[in-house]
Formats: C-alpha cells, sequence, structure tokens
C-alpha cells in the first residue's frame, strides 16, 4: 500500500502550483509551465550534447588491436602500448611470445616496449588500459612470486639489468601513462556530468524524445553511469514509441543482440523496428534491415522490398545506399537494376522502347 | 484700418493657443493607445478561447483522471488524509472543466479587417469620453464607448456605425464662454487624458505580463520559427493523460482479480 501511496502523492505532485489560482488563468499558467519546463529541458538536452561533444576520446583498450587496421603510426607511443598489452594478454595465457610477437606484426622496439610495460605496477596500467589490461594484472600478480621471468625480454636487454634504454623508455611510459589517466578522468568527468544533464532534462519534460534516447545511450554504454542495459532498453523503448528513429534503431539493435546481450534474440522483431527507422532515413537501420530481406533474416526475403527502401534512400541522397543499390544490382541482378537514375539496365531498355 | 487686421492676441489668447496644440497631440496620442488597448484584449480573449479549446479541454480531462484515481485511492484506503486528497483533486477538475468549457472558451479568433480597425479609430476619436464638454455628455459618450469596444471586440462593423451616427446626432455641447472659460476647459481635458494615457499605460503592461499574455508570447514567437506550440502542448497533456488513465485502469483490474 505504501508503495500505492507513493504513486499517488507522485501524480498529485505532478500538477503545478495553478492549484492556488483559478479558471482559465490557472490553466494559461499551466501551460506556459510546461513550456517553461520543455525550454528548460531542451536547454539541458544541448548543454549535455555539448559536454558529450567536448569529452576527449576514449584512449582504453577496449577490444584486440589489428596490427593491419589503418590508423596512427604504431612508433605512437600510445598505440605501442596498446600493442604491448595485446601481446602480454595472449603470452600470459600461455602463447608462445615468437609466434604472437610475429602475428602481432611487432618491431624490436615494440617488443622493448612491452617488456618495460611489464615491469609496470599491475593496476596502474589496469586502470589505465581498460578491461583487458585488468586480466593481464591479475597474471602478472599471479606470477610476481616466481622466480621464471614471465615475459622473456628482447635479445640485448638484460634480464634484471637497467641499461640506458630501459631507463629512458620506462620514463616515457610512465609519462604516456599520466597522460592516458588524465585523459580518462577528463572523459569521465565530461560524461558524468552530460549525464546529469541528461538526467535534469528528463526530469523536467520526461516525453522528449531526444532526451530519452541519450538518456537510454548513457546508460547502455555506461557513460558517466553505472552500465545498464535493462534501463538503457526501456528508455529506449519509450523513445521507440515516439517514433524517434535512432531509438527505434537502438531497440532492433537490441533484439538482434548487436550490442546488447540483454534479451533473447528476436529477428522478427528486430526487423520490424529497423523497418520503422529505416523509413525515417535512419542509414543504420536501413543497412541492417537490407541485409535481413536479402537474406530473409527475419523477414521473407524479399529482394523487391529491400531495393524499394534502398531506393527510396537513395533517391534522398543516401550515398552509402547508392553504393548498396549498385553492389546489389550486380550480384542480385534485376530487382536492384532500375536504380540510382544515372543508367540502370532498365534506363537503357525504357530508351531502347522509346527509339523503337 | 492696419489697426483692425493686426490684431495682438492676449497673452490668455497665446495660452490657449499653445494648450490647444497640446491637446490635440494628445488627443491623437489616446485614440491610437485606446485603439492599441482595445486590440490587445481583444486578440488576448481570442487567443484564451483557443488555448482553453484546444489545450485546456485535455487538462481538464488530465484532472478528471487524476480525481478518479484520488477517489479510488480514497475508497481503498478509507483514511481522512485520503478523503481530503479526493476532494481537493475532483474540486480542481471541476474547476479546470468550468474555465475549459465555459464562456470564455467560446471566444473566436480575433483578425480584424483594417477598414474595421479604421471605423474604431473613429469611434474612439469622436466618442472618448475623455474628450467630453459636460457631465451628460461624459454619462452619454462613457455608454457609447463601452458599446463601441464590445463591438470591436465581436468584429461588428454594423454596430460600430450605428454608434457613430448616434453620437453625432446627439446636441453638440455650446462652446466658448470667452477665452478664459475656454483654456480653463483645455487644461481639464489635457489632465483628463494624461490620466486616461497613464491608467491605457498601466492596463497594457497588467495585460502584457499576465500568464495568457506570455503564453501568447511564446506561441507566435515559436509560429514565427515554423513550429506549433499549442499542438506540441496538446500532445505533451495527452501523453499524461495516457499515462494517468492506464494507471487508473491497472487500479481497477487490480481490484477486479482481488475480489475474483
Amino acid at each position: 500500500m505504501s508503495n500505492e501511496d507513493a504513486k499517488r502523492a507522485v501524480l498529485i505532485r505532478a500538477q503545478p502550483a495553478a492549484l492556488f489560482k483559478s479558471g482559465a488563468t490557472a490553466l494559461a499558467a499551466r501551460g506556459r509551465d510546461l513550456l517553461r519546463k520543455k525550454e528548460e529541458a531542451a536547454e539541458w538536452l544541448r548543454k549535455g550534447l555539448e559536454l558529450r561533444d567536448t569529452a576527449p576520446a576514449d584512449p582504453r583498450v577496449t577490444g584486440p588491436i589489428n596490427p593491419y587496421a589503418p590508423g596512427p603510426q604504431k612508433t605512437d607511443l600510445r598505440v605501442q602500448l596498446q600493442t604491448a598489452v595485446n601481446y602480454l594478454t595472449q603470452v600470459l595465457a600461455g602463447s608462445a611470445p615468437d609466434a604472437v610477437a610475429a602475428s602481432l606484426g611487432m618491431t624490436r622496439d615494440d617488443l622493448e616496449v612491452a617488456h618495460v610495460a611489464h615491469f609496470f605496477v599491475p593496476e596502474t596500467l589496469a586502470a589505465v588500459m581498460g578491461n583487458s589490461a585488468a586480466r593481464i594484472g591479475e597474471r602478472v600478480e599471479d606470477h610476481a612470486g616466481s622466480t621464471v621471468p614471465v615475459i622473456p625480454s628482447p635479445a640485448g636487454m638484460g634480464d634484471g639489468v637497467l641499461s640506458q634504454k630501459t631507463v629512458e623508455l620506462s620514463v616515457q611510459i610512465s609519462l604516456e601513462l599520466e597522460r592516458i589517466e588524465q585523459q580518462v578522468g577528463k572523459r569521465e568527468e565530461n560524461l558524468e556530468e552530460a549525464f546529469r544533464c541528461f538526467e535534469t532534462g528528463h526530469e523536467l519534460d520526461s516525453w522528449n524524445p531526444e532526451l530519452l534516447y541519450w538518456l537510454a545511450e548513457s546508460y547502455r554504454r555506461g557513460d558517466g553511469v553505472f552500465q545498464n542495459e535493462e534501463k538503457a532498453l526501456a528508455l529506449f523503448r519509450r523513445a521507440a514509441d515516439m517514433g524517434y528513429a535512432s531509438a527505434q534503431t537502438a531497440v532492433g539493435d537490441a533484439y538482434a543482440q548487436c550490442g546488447f546481450s540483454c534479451i533473447p534474440e528476436d529477428f522478427k522483431e528486430a526487423a520490424r523496428w529497423y523497418q520503422a527507422a529505416a523509413e525515417q532515413g535512419d542509414e543504420e537501420a536501413l543497412c541492417m534491415i537490407v541485409d535481413m530481406y536479402q537474406r530473409g533474416k527475419g523477414v521473407k526475403q524479399n529482394h523487391s522490398e529491400a531495393a524499394r527502401l534502398l531506393r527510396d534512400a537513395a533517391a534522398r541522397g543516401n550515398e552509402n545506399a547508392k553504393h548498396n543499390l549498385r553492389l546489389s544490382s550486380e550480384r542480385y541482378g534485376p530487382p536492384y537494376d532500375r536504380c540510382d537514375g544515372e543508367g540502370g539496365r532498365s534506363g537503357l531498355r525504357s530508351d531502347a522502347e522509346a527509339l523503337g | 484700418m492696419s489697426s483692425e487686421i493686426v490684431r495682438h492676441l492676449s497673452p490668455e489668447e497665446q495660452e490657449l493657443a499653445k494648450k490647444r496644440q497640446e491637446l490635440a497631440i494628445l488627443q491623437a496620442e489616446l485614440t491610437d493607445r485606446e485603439v492599441l488597448l482595445a486590440n490587445l484584449r481583444a486578440e488576448l480573449v481570442a487567443f484564451e478561447g483557443r488555448y482553453l479549446r484546444e489545450v485546456g479541454v485535455l487538462y481538464a480531462e488530465l484532472d478528471d483522471w487524476n480525481a478518479k484515481i484520488a477517489e479510488f485511492a480514497a475508497k481503498a484506503e478509507d483514511t481522512d488524509d485520503a478523503r481530503a486528497a479526493a476532494s481537493e483533486a475532483r474540486a480542481q477538475a471541476e474547476e479546470s472543466y468550468a474555465a475549459a468549457h465555459g464562456e470564455a472558451a467560446k471566444a473566436e479568433d480575433f483578425s480584424p479587417s483594417s477598414e474595421l480597425k479604421k471605423l474604431f479609430k473613429d469611434v474612439v476619436n469622436q466618442i472618448h469620453p475623455d474628450r467630453a464638454a459636460d457631465d451628460a455628455d461624459r454619462a452619454l459618450r462613457n455608454r457609447l464607448m463601452a458599446e463601441a469596444n464590445a463591438a470591436y471586440k465581436r468584429q461588428d462593423a454594423a454596430a460600430l456605425r450605428r454608434i457613430l451616427e448616434e453620437y453625432t446626432s446627439s446636441p453638440e455641447s455650446v462652446k466658448g464662454d470667452g477665452p478664459r472659460a475656454d483654456l480653463q476647459r483645455v487644461l481639464r481635458e489635457i489632465e483628463r487624458i494624461s490620466r486616461r494615457l497613464t491608467e491605457i499605460e498601466a492596463e497594457v503592461v497588467g495585460l502584457k505580463s499576465s500568464e495568457i499574455a506570455l503564453l501568447m508570447a511564446k506561441v507566435q514567437t515559436a509560429k514565427a520559427k515554423g513550429r506549433d506550440l499549442l499542438a506540441e502542448m496538446r500532445r505533451d497533456v495527452q501523453n499524461r493523460i495516457d499515462l494517468v488513465r492506464s494507471e487508473f485502469e491497472s487500479r481497477c483490474a487490480k481490484v477486479g482479480d482481488n475480489e475474483q
């Protein structure tokens, strides 16, 4: 009953101070109150998004590093450290150091960095490098008492002897770790502040789908708040019901288990949400639903529907859709032909018909 | 001969001429301000009607559901507090209903033609009570002015014309008992008009800071930016109604389950 009480109290409190005024003026005051709250909420949303935009990028390693991926040069100490974390993970898991080094394409320099990094306090390394490094921390501590060197030193770096190069490298690494730590701290500060903005805005105007979306996104990624997928999904769901395209895509993702694992896979449901978002011009949802139609996943295989979605998007000037149309046309043929308006096969045919 | 043509004005006559000029300026100003005030009043009444019809009725519905929930809770809990909350919520709902379906909600949109505006301006110019010569004249002018204001609010051009005719056909007051008396009259008129101008100013400020005027200003600004605020508000209140209604229905269902 006390729960009911609280609910009723909330409902009654939801009526603004206008209780004390009367008649039409009171109703007008409630309208103005509503507008003021909506405006304030929009202002909080703007502030929160700005904070997110200005937050520094996350420097931590969150997954395996692909040494062949385009990006900064591997001589960049930060990238070397990330490679080192990757290397240490695999070696401590029991892989042969040489094979790992070869598979990661590590140079002698990289190996030296990995060797020195291994002597750093594991907690610091873990805190700075994220989840994957936390596991290394445990492993290094497991080995702490043993005399067996955990990581073989590259040739030329004597075990236990602090060469000039090792000292220099360790100074550089400790400075870099400090910079990373600062960046992470600044990022988290920004994200927490942004989350508070979204929350305040949401309290003022609980029907703003954009605020709902960003609140949900923060919960999903754990930005500025403890990660909570269920809560994120509930909020995404509300924004999606209100027709907010990005939220519809997110709900689709949840059913397709893309980045979510809190509900069972249901491609039929995923397709429904992707379709709704794609109709509104959401690019990610478009890619997903087109793929589902082409492969008959969650929906009946239907090339003409996929082609229609792509054509609609291409007509709106979506470059990805145009590209996708060309590829699909090569692969599946006719349904995708009458396509980009730049002379597909049927364009030629109708020309021929006109001539004939 | 020349002495008959060149007639020096006495100091009193000079003063009178100056004051008459001043009066003419004030009278023109007064007409403008009266028309502006009448426009503002009519616009506000019209907007209030629109707001009550479009959003107010939804608030009334919301209050009704809230009252239903409170009454439901009062029945279930059977405490004095709950009963008090329920009767308060019911009173609020009734008040909202009366406001949203009362006279104010019936006001039509106000968009006077330029012809009507000009006609009204003529009426104000002719019959403003502050330009009355004596008390009897003032009484007549007061009555006609009130009628004119009402007719303008209704956008009733025929009535305005009738008022104008009625006044011009009424006997004009006799003027002039020499410059001294004229000066006295002009001075009194100046004072009256100044006072009325201050009153108008105060009323305009009061009207412009009223809830409904602030709301209207926001709606108009948003409209200039291509947004329909009233529609957005309708959606918001409707959302809240849906929430409260489903809450009420789930409570009813729960009680139904318990009884079975």
